[in-house]
Protein backbone atom coordinates (compact mmCIF):
# COMPACT_ATOMS: atom_id res chain seq x y z
CA UNK A 1 0.00 0.00 0.00
CA UNK A 2 1.68 3.40 -1.06
CA UNK A 3 1.73 5.76 1.75
CA UNK A 4 -1.05 8.69 1.29
CA UNK A 5 -3.17 5.89 -0.50
CA UNK A 6 -7.02 6.26 0.70
CA UNK A 7 -6.72 3.03 3.18
CA UNK A 8 -3.50 4.09 4.42
CA UNK A 9 -4.89 7.40 5.40
CA UNK A 10 -8.23 5.31 7.04
CA UNK A 11 -5.88 3.32 9.17
CA UNK A 12 -3.79 6.28 10.05
CA UNK A 13 -7.40 7.89 10.95
CA UNK A 14 -8.68 5.40 12.77
CA UNK A 15 -5.41 4.86 14.77
CA UNK A 16 -5.64 8.39 15.70
CA UNK A 17 -9.36 8.46 16.60
CA UNK A 18 -8.61 5.14 19.08
CA UNK A 19 -6.06 6.64 20.70
CA UNK A 20 -7.96 9.74 21.78
CA UNK A 21 -11.31 7.26 22.73
CA UNK A 22 -8.76 5.94 25.09
CA UNK A 23 -7.30 9.27 26.61
CA UNK A 24 -11.29 10.29 26.82
CA UNK A 25 -12.03 6.88 28.52
CA UNK A 26 -9.40 8.71 31.67
CA UNK A 27 -11.01 11.62 31.22
CA UNK A 28 -9.67 13.87 28.83
CA UNK A 29 -11.62 16.37 27.20
CA UNK A 30 -9.83 17.97 25.09
CA UNK A 31 -9.54 14.82 23.49
CA UNK A 32 -12.89 13.33 23.63
CA UNK A 33 -13.96 17.19 21.78
CA UNK A 34 -11.37 16.28 18.92
CA UNK A 35 -12.73 13.16 18.88
CA UNK A 36 -16.31 14.36 18.45
CA UNK A 37 -15.88 16.22 15.86
CA UNK A 38 -13.52 14.04 14.02
CA UNK A 39 -16.19 10.91 14.09
CA UNK A 40 -19.24 13.28 13.53
CA UNK A 41 -17.95 14.23 9.66
CA UNK A 42 -17.29 10.37 9.22
CA UNK A 43 -20.85 9.52 10.67
CA UNK A 44 -22.37 12.13 8.76
CA UNK A 45 -20.78 10.81 5.19
CA UNK A 46 -21.60 7.43 6.34
CA UNK A 47 -25.34 8.08 7.05
CA UNK A 48 -25.54 11.08 4.14
CA UNK A 49 -24.78 7.75 1.56
CA UNK A 50 -26.89 5.05 3.82
CA UNK A 51 -29.89 7.33 3.78
CA UNK A 52 -30.15 9.28 0.64
CA UNK A 53 -27.73 7.83 -1.62
CA UNK A 54 -24.82 10.28 -0.40
CA UNK A 55 -27.18 13.47 -1.84
CA UNK A 56 -28.95 15.65 0.86
CA UNK A 57 -26.55 16.50 3.27
CA UNK A 58 -28.89 18.93 5.74
CA UNK A 59 -31.24 15.99 5.72
CA UNK A 60 -33.00 16.34 9.13
CA UNK A 61 -32.71 12.17 9.33
CA UNK A 62 -29.31 12.43 9.25
CA UNK A 63 -28.66 14.82 12.05
CA UNK A 64 -31.08 13.29 13.65
CA UNK A 65 -29.16 10.06 13.47
CA UNK A 66 -25.20 11.56 13.73
CA UNK A 67 -26.68 13.19 17.08
CA UNK A 68 -28.43 10.09 18.27
CA UNK A 69 -25.40 8.01 17.31
CA UNK A 70 -23.21 10.48 18.81
CA UNK A 71 -25.51 10.63 22.33
CA UNK A 72 -25.01 6.46 21.87
CA UNK A 73 -20.96 6.65 21.62
CA UNK A 74 -21.00 8.42 24.54
CA UNK A 75 -23.14 6.55 27.14
CA UNK A 76 -21.61 3.21 25.79
CA UNK A 77 -17.79 4.63 25.32
CA UNK A 78 -16.63 2.41 27.95
CA UNK A 79 -17.20 -0.76 25.87
CA UNK A 80 -14.58 0.28 23.65
CA UNK A 81 -11.55 -1.94 24.26
CA UNK A 82 -8.58 0.53 23.44
CA UNK A 83 -6.61 -3.03 22.21
CA UNK A 84 -9.13 -3.78 19.52
CA UNK A 85 -10.08 -1.77 16.03
CA UNK A 86 -11.78 1.34 16.49
CA UNK A 87 -13.69 1.30 13.17
CA UNK A 88 -15.91 -1.96 13.94
CA UNK A 89 -16.98 -0.73 16.94
CA UNK A 90 -18.50 2.61 15.97
CA UNK A 91 -19.90 1.09 12.73
CA UNK A 92 -21.38 -1.42 14.88
CA UNK A 93 -23.23 1.68 17.06
CA UNK A 94 -23.80 3.72 13.88
CA UNK A 95 -25.23 0.78 11.86
CA UNK A 96 -27.39 -0.14 15.08
CA UNK A 97 -28.65 3.48 15.43
CA UNK A 98 -29.64 2.85 11.76
CA UNK A 99 -31.67 0.14 11.63
CA UNK A 100 -32.91 1.19 15.16
CA UNK A 101 -34.00 4.40 12.81
CA UNK A 102 -35.23 2.49 9.62
CA UNK A 103 -37.10 0.06 12.40
CA UNK A 104 -38.94 3.67 13.82
CA UNK A 105 -39.48 5.43 10.76
CA UNK A 106 -40.14 3.84 7.89
CA UNK A 107 -40.66 -0.07 8.47
CA UNK A 108 -43.00 -0.41 4.99
CA UNK A 109 -39.98 1.54 3.17
CA UNK A 110 -37.41 -1.70 3.93
CA UNK A 111 -37.09 -2.88 0.45
CA UNK A 112 -36.73 0.34 -0.57
CA UNK A 113 -34.20 1.53 2.15
CA UNK A 114 -31.93 -1.43 1.45
CA UNK A 115 -31.68 -1.24 -1.94
CA UNK A 116 -30.25 2.30 -1.09
CA UNK A 117 -28.06 0.70 1.31
CA UNK A 118 -27.04 -1.47 -1.50
CA UNK A 119 -26.06 1.08 -4.03
CA UNK A 120 -23.65 2.36 -0.59
CA UNK A 121 -21.64 -0.64 -1.27
CA UNK A 122 -20.86 0.24 -4.32
CA UNK A 123 -20.14 3.85 -3.55
CA UNK A 124 -16.79 5.48 -4.89
CA UNK A 125 -15.10 7.71 -2.36
CA UNK A 126 -12.61 8.11 0.20
CA UNK A 127 -12.86 7.98 3.65
CA UNK A 128 -16.39 7.52 2.88
CA UNK A 129 -16.11 4.82 0.96
CA UNK A 130 -13.52 3.31 3.94
CA UNK A 131 -16.13 3.65 5.82
CA UNK A 132 -18.88 1.33 4.23
CA UNK A 133 -15.64 -1.15 3.47
CA UNK A 134 -15.79 -1.91 7.02
CA UNK A 135 -19.99 -1.62 7.35
CA UNK A 136 -19.70 -3.67 4.17
CA UNK A 137 -17.13 -6.21 5.87
CA UNK A 138 -19.50 -6.28 8.99
CA UNK A 139 -22.45 -7.18 6.52
CA UNK A 140 -20.61 -9.49 4.35
CA UNK A 141 -20.26 -11.80 7.62
CA UNK A 142 -23.88 -12.94 7.37
CA UNK A 143 -22.99 -14.89 4.55
CA UNK A 144 -21.56 -17.98 3.67
CA UNK A 145 -17.81 -17.78 2.86
CA UNK A 146 -18.25 -18.48 -1.28
CA UNK A 147 -21.07 -16.31 -1.65
CA UNK A 148 -19.32 -13.38 0.42
CA UNK A 149 -16.23 -13.81 -1.64
CA UNK A 150 -17.87 -12.92 -4.92
CA UNK A 151 -19.72 -9.78 -3.46
CA UNK A 152 -16.69 -8.88 -1.87
CA UNK A 153 -14.42 -8.61 -5.34
CA UNK A 154 -18.05 -7.70 -7.23
CA UNK A 155 -19.43 -4.90 -5.31
CA UNK A 156 -16.20 -3.68 -3.04
CA UNK A 157 -13.09 -4.03 -5.81
CA UNK A 158 -15.67 -2.99 -8.31
CA UNK A 159 -14.63 -6.21 -10.72
CA UNK A 160 -16.80 -7.00 -13.91
CA UNK A 161 -19.23 -10.14 -13.71
CA UNK A 162 -17.67 -11.76 -16.78
CA UNK A 163 -14.24 -11.16 -14.61
CA UNK A 164 -15.07 -13.07 -11.37
CA UNK A 165 -17.14 -15.61 -12.88
CA UNK A 166 -13.86 -16.58 -14.91
CA UNK A 167 -11.72 -16.26 -11.51
CA UNK A 168 -14.46 -18.46 -9.66
CA UNK A 169 -14.90 -20.83 -12.35
CA UNK A 170 -18.72 -20.48 -12.64
CA UNK A 171 -20.87 -19.52 -15.39
CA UNK A 172 -22.05 -15.62 -15.96
CA UNK A 173 -25.69 -16.66 -15.36
CA UNK A 174 -25.08 -18.58 -12.41
CA UNK A 175 -23.16 -16.09 -11.11
CA UNK A 176 -26.08 -13.65 -10.97
CA UNK A 177 -28.44 -16.11 -9.10
CA UNK A 178 -25.73 -16.68 -6.18
CA UNK A 179 -25.38 -12.82 -6.42
CA UNK A 180 -29.10 -12.89 -6.04
CA UNK A 181 -29.64 -15.82 -3.36
CA UNK A 182 -26.71 -13.72 -1.32
CA UNK A 183 -28.59 -10.37 -1.88
CA UNK A 184 -31.52 -11.96 -0.87
CA UNK A 185 -29.92 -13.57 2.18
CA UNK A 186 -28.81 -10.05 3.48
CA UNK A 187 -32.60 -8.57 3.07
CA UNK A 188 -33.70 -11.23 5.23
CA UNK A 189 -30.78 -10.92 8.31
CA UNK A 190 -31.68 -7.22 7.92
CA UNK A 191 -35.14 -7.80 8.19
CA UNK A 192 -34.33 -9.59 11.47
CA UNK A 193 -32.36 -7.34 12.57
CA UNK A 194 -34.88 -4.81 12.54
CA UNK A 195 -37.89 -7.19 14.05
CA UNK B 1 -11.89 20.92 11.63
CA UNK B 2 -15.11 23.06 12.52
CA UNK B 3 -18.21 22.35 14.02
CA UNK B 4 -21.31 23.39 12.41
CA UNK B 5 -23.14 26.13 15.17
CA UNK B 6 -25.88 24.40 15.90
CA UNK B 7 -24.27 20.59 16.64
CA UNK B 8 -21.31 22.88 19.09
CA UNK B 9 -23.94 23.46 21.97
CA UNK B 10 -24.32 19.41 21.95
CA UNK B 11 -20.84 18.63 21.33
CA UNK B 12 -19.85 21.40 24.62
CA UNK B 13 -22.66 19.53 26.72
CA UNK B 14 -21.32 15.82 25.74
CA UNK B 15 -17.75 17.07 26.79
CA UNK B 16 -18.90 18.80 29.89
CA UNK B 17 -20.31 15.27 30.82
CA UNK B 18 -17.63 13.45 30.52
CA UNK B 19 -16.05 11.64 33.16
CA UNK B 20 -13.23 8.64 33.54
CA UNK B 21 -14.99 5.59 32.94
CA UNK B 22 -13.75 1.98 34.11
CA UNK B 23 -13.90 -0.72 31.37
CA UNK B 24 -16.30 -3.50 31.87
CA UNK B 25 -15.13 -6.84 32.76
CA UNK B 26 -13.29 -9.18 29.93
CA UNK B 27 -16.32 -11.46 29.11
CA UNK B 28 -14.77 -14.64 30.35
CA UNK B 29 -14.48 -13.09 33.64
CA UNK B 30 -17.82 -11.17 33.37
CA UNK B 31 -19.28 -15.07 32.95
CA UNK B 32 -17.14 -16.57 35.73
CA UNK B 33 -18.64 -13.61 38.02
CA UNK B 34 -22.15 -13.96 36.67
CA UNK B 35 -22.03 -17.98 37.06
CA UNK B 36 -21.02 -17.75 40.76
CA UNK B 37 -22.99 -15.02 42.16
CA UNK B 38 -26.23 -17.16 39.95
CA UNK B 39 -25.29 -20.47 41.58
CA UNK B 40 -24.67 -18.94 44.93
CA UNK B 41 -27.91 -17.44 44.61
CA UNK B 42 -29.72 -20.19 44.00
CA UNK B 43 -28.01 -22.39 46.03
CA UNK B 44 -29.70 -20.14 48.80
CA UNK B 45 -32.76 -20.04 47.27
CA UNK B 46 -32.74 -24.32 46.80
CA UNK B 47 -31.70 -24.07 50.79
CA UNK B 48 -35.12 -22.65 51.27
CA UNK B 49 -36.91 -25.26 50.32
CA UNK B 50 -35.23 -28.38 50.34
CA UNK B 51 -32.47 -30.20 48.31
CA UNK B 52 -33.00 -33.84 47.44
CA UNK B 53 -32.83 -36.28 50.10
CA UNK B 54 -29.50 -38.24 48.39
CA UNK B 55 -27.98 -35.40 47.94
CA UNK B 56 -24.49 -37.13 49.73
CA UNK B 57 -24.65 -39.99 47.64
CA UNK B 58 -25.30 -38.35 44.12
CA UNK B 59 -22.87 -35.68 44.37
CA UNK B 60 -20.02 -37.48 43.33
CA UNK B 61 -22.05 -40.18 41.36
CA UNK B 62 -20.30 -40.33 38.13
CA UNK B 63 -23.59 -39.43 35.88
CA UNK B 64 -24.40 -36.57 38.33
CA UNK B 65 -21.25 -35.42 38.12
CA UNK B 66 -20.94 -35.81 34.46
CA UNK B 67 -24.04 -33.80 33.83
CA UNK B 68 -23.20 -31.08 36.30
CA UNK B 69 -19.52 -30.02 34.96
CA UNK B 70 -21.49 -30.66 31.22
CA UNK B 71 -24.02 -27.76 32.82
CA UNK B 72 -21.61 -25.09 34.47
CA UNK B 73 -19.23 -25.70 30.89
CA UNK B 74 -22.68 -25.23 29.07
CA UNK B 75 -23.58 -22.04 30.96
CA UNK B 76 -20.16 -20.66 31.89
CA UNK B 77 -19.52 -20.66 27.56
CA UNK B 78 -22.72 -19.37 26.37
CA UNK B 79 -22.43 -16.48 29.11
CA UNK B 80 -19.21 -15.56 27.72
CA UNK B 81 -20.85 -14.96 24.28
CA UNK B 82 -23.62 -12.96 26.02
CA UNK B 83 -21.11 -10.44 27.55
CA UNK B 84 -19.12 -10.96 23.51
CA UNK B 85 -22.77 -9.86 22.49
CA UNK B 86 -22.65 -6.81 24.23
CA UNK B 87 -19.26 -4.84 23.00
CA UNK B 88 -19.98 -3.30 19.79
CA UNK B 89 -18.25 -4.59 16.97
CA UNK B 90 -17.52 -7.95 18.23
CA UNK B 91 -21.27 -8.94 18.14
CA UNK B 92 -21.03 -10.77 14.98
CA UNK B 93 -20.30 -13.79 17.32
CA UNK B 94 -18.57 -16.09 14.31
CA UNK B 95 -18.19 -19.41 16.27
CA UNK B 96 -21.61 -19.26 18.05
CA UNK B 97 -23.30 -21.33 16.28
CA UNK B 98 -20.72 -24.04 16.37
CA UNK B 99 -20.87 -23.60 20.00
CA UNK B 100 -24.56 -23.24 20.78
CA UNK B 101 -24.91 -26.75 18.08
CA UNK B 102 -21.86 -28.27 20.22
CA UNK B 103 -23.29 -27.48 23.43
CA UNK B 104 -26.56 -28.75 21.84
CA UNK B 105 -25.17 -32.00 21.13
CA UNK B 106 -23.27 -32.54 23.81
CA UNK B 107 -26.29 -32.44 26.40
CA UNK B 108 -28.65 -34.71 23.98
CA UNK B 109 -26.01 -37.02 23.38
CA UNK B 110 -25.36 -36.88 27.04
CA UNK B 111 -28.53 -37.82 28.12
CA UNK B 112 -28.87 -40.36 25.17
CA UNK B 113 -26.52 -42.58 26.79
CA UNK B 114 -27.72 -42.63 30.11
CA UNK B 115 -31.31 -43.22 28.17
CA UNK B 116 -29.89 -45.93 26.62
CA UNK B 117 -29.16 -47.66 29.60
CA UNK B 118 -32.31 -47.03 31.09
CA UNK B 119 -34.77 -49.91 31.30
CA UNK B 120 -37.49 -48.84 28.67
CA UNK B 121 -40.17 -48.32 31.05
CA UNK B 122 -37.98 -45.24 31.98
CA UNK B 123 -38.44 -43.63 28.99
CA UNK B 124 -42.37 -43.19 29.09
CA UNK B 125 -41.88 -42.33 33.02
CA UNK B 126 -39.70 -39.82 31.87
CA UNK B 127 -42.21 -38.03 30.21
CA UNK B 128 -44.71 -38.35 33.33
CA UNK B 129 -46.69 -34.71 33.07
CA UNK B 130 -45.74 -34.68 36.71
CA UNK B 131 -42.56 -33.44 35.58
CA UNK B 132 -43.67 -30.42 34.82
CA UNK B 133 -43.24 -28.94 38.14
CA UNK B 134 -39.36 -29.40 37.63
CA UNK B 135 -39.94 -28.09 34.39
CA UNK B 136 -41.50 -24.59 36.30
CA UNK B 137 -38.80 -25.02 39.20
CA UNK B 138 -35.80 -25.00 36.68
CA UNK B 139 -37.84 -21.79 34.87
CA UNK B 140 -37.84 -20.03 37.94
CA UNK B 141 -34.34 -20.85 39.34
CA UNK B 142 -33.39 -19.26 36.32
CA UNK B 143 -35.29 -16.00 36.72
CA UNK B 144 -32.25 -14.31 39.17
CA UNK B 145 -29.49 -15.17 36.76
CA UNK B 146 -31.17 -14.44 33.93
CA UNK B 147 -32.41 -10.63 35.26
CA UNK B 148 -28.49 -10.41 36.77
CA UNK B 149 -27.44 -10.29 33.29
CA UNK B 150 -30.11 -8.31 31.81
CA UNK B 151 -29.23 -5.59 34.06
CA UNK B 152 -25.79 -6.06 33.29
CA UNK B 153 -26.29 -6.00 29.78
CA UNK B 154 -28.10 -2.68 30.23
CA UNK B 155 -25.66 -0.57 32.41
CA UNK B 156 -22.56 -1.65 31.36
CA UNK B 157 -22.53 -3.01 28.03
CA UNK B 158 -23.91 -2.44 24.79
CA UNK B 159 -25.88 -5.22 23.17
CA UNK B 160 -26.32 -3.89 19.32
CA UNK B 161 -28.00 -7.22 18.66
CA UNK B 162 -30.41 -7.13 21.70
CA UNK B 163 -32.68 -9.80 20.68
CA UNK B 164 -29.46 -12.40 20.05
CA UNK B 165 -28.39 -11.13 23.75
CA UNK B 166 -31.30 -11.55 25.44
CA UNK B 167 -31.59 -15.38 23.40
CA UNK B 168 -28.37 -16.37 24.46
CA UNK B 169 -28.82 -15.05 28.31
CA UNK B 170 -31.84 -16.73 28.55
CA UNK B 171 -30.36 -19.77 27.15
CA UNK B 172 -27.21 -19.35 29.16
CA UNK B 173 -29.90 -18.78 32.85
CA UNK B 174 -32.08 -21.85 31.65
CA UNK B 175 -28.47 -24.02 32.10
CA UNK B 176 -27.78 -22.30 35.36
CA UNK B 177 -31.77 -23.68 36.21
CA UNK B 178 -30.96 -27.13 34.66
CA UNK B 179 -28.25 -27.45 36.89
CA UNK B 180 -29.52 -26.06 40.40
CA UNK B 181 -33.15 -28.32 39.73
CA UNK B 182 -30.78 -31.47 39.47
CA UNK B 183 -29.74 -31.18 43.06
CA UNK B 184 -33.63 -30.25 44.01
CA UNK B 185 -35.16 -32.70 41.81
CA UNK B 186 -34.44 -36.89 43.21
CA UNK B 187 -34.82 -38.56 40.01
CA UNK B 188 -31.95 -38.99 37.50
CA UNK B 189 -33.73 -40.50 34.79
CA UNK B 190 -32.29 -39.56 31.21
CA UNK B 191 -36.14 -38.47 30.09
CA UNK B 192 -36.96 -36.96 32.67
CA UNK B 193 -34.02 -34.73 33.01
CA UNK B 194 -33.73 -33.60 28.89
CA UNK B 195 -37.54 -33.46 29.02
CA UNK B 196 -38.33 -31.31 32.03
CA UNK B 197 -35.23 -30.06 33.40
CA UNK B 198 -33.58 -28.64 30.09
CA UNK B 199 -36.39 -28.00 27.97
CA UNK B 200 -37.07 -25.01 29.79
CA UNK B 201 -33.83 -23.91 28.33
CA UNK B 202 -35.38 -23.15 25.00
CA UNK B 203 -38.63 -21.18 27.13
CA UNK B 204 -36.20 -18.87 28.75
CA UNK B 205 -34.08 -18.18 25.73
CA UNK B 206 -37.41 -17.89 23.97
CA UNK B 207 -38.70 -15.55 26.44
CA UNK B 208 -35.59 -13.65 27.04
CA UNK B 209 -35.15 -12.67 23.51
CA UNK B 210 -38.32 -11.07 23.61
CA UNK B 211 -37.69 -9.07 26.78
CA UNK B 212 -34.40 -7.99 25.76
CA UNK B 213 -35.65 -6.69 22.49
CA UNK B 214 -37.52 -3.96 24.49
CA UNK B 215 -35.32 -3.65 27.61
CA UNK B 216 -32.10 -3.75 25.73
CA UNK B 217 -31.87 -0.56 24.11
CA UNK B 218 -29.91 2.37 24.05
Amino acid sequence: MKKGSPLNSFEEREERLRELLARSQAGDREAYRTFLELIMETLTNYFRRSIHGGRDADSPQVKDLVQETLLAIHEKRSTFDPRERFGPWMFAIARYKMIDFFRKHAREKVAGDWDRLEATLVTEGDSERLATHEDLEVVLGYLPERQGNILRMLKLEGRSVREVAEETGMTETALKVTVHRAMKTLKIRLREEME
Amino acid sequence: MTTPGETKPFIDRLVDELQATPAPPRPALGATLWLVTSVLTGTALITLVHWRPDLDAIVLAPNHLGLSLLLVASAFATATLVFRSGIPGRDRLPASRRLIFTIAFALVLFFALIARREPAGALAAGLDPHGAHCGLTAAFLSLIPATLLLLVMKRRYAPVRPRLTGRLLGAAAGLVGALLVSYHCPSDEGMHQLVWHLSPVLVTAWVFSHVASRVLRF
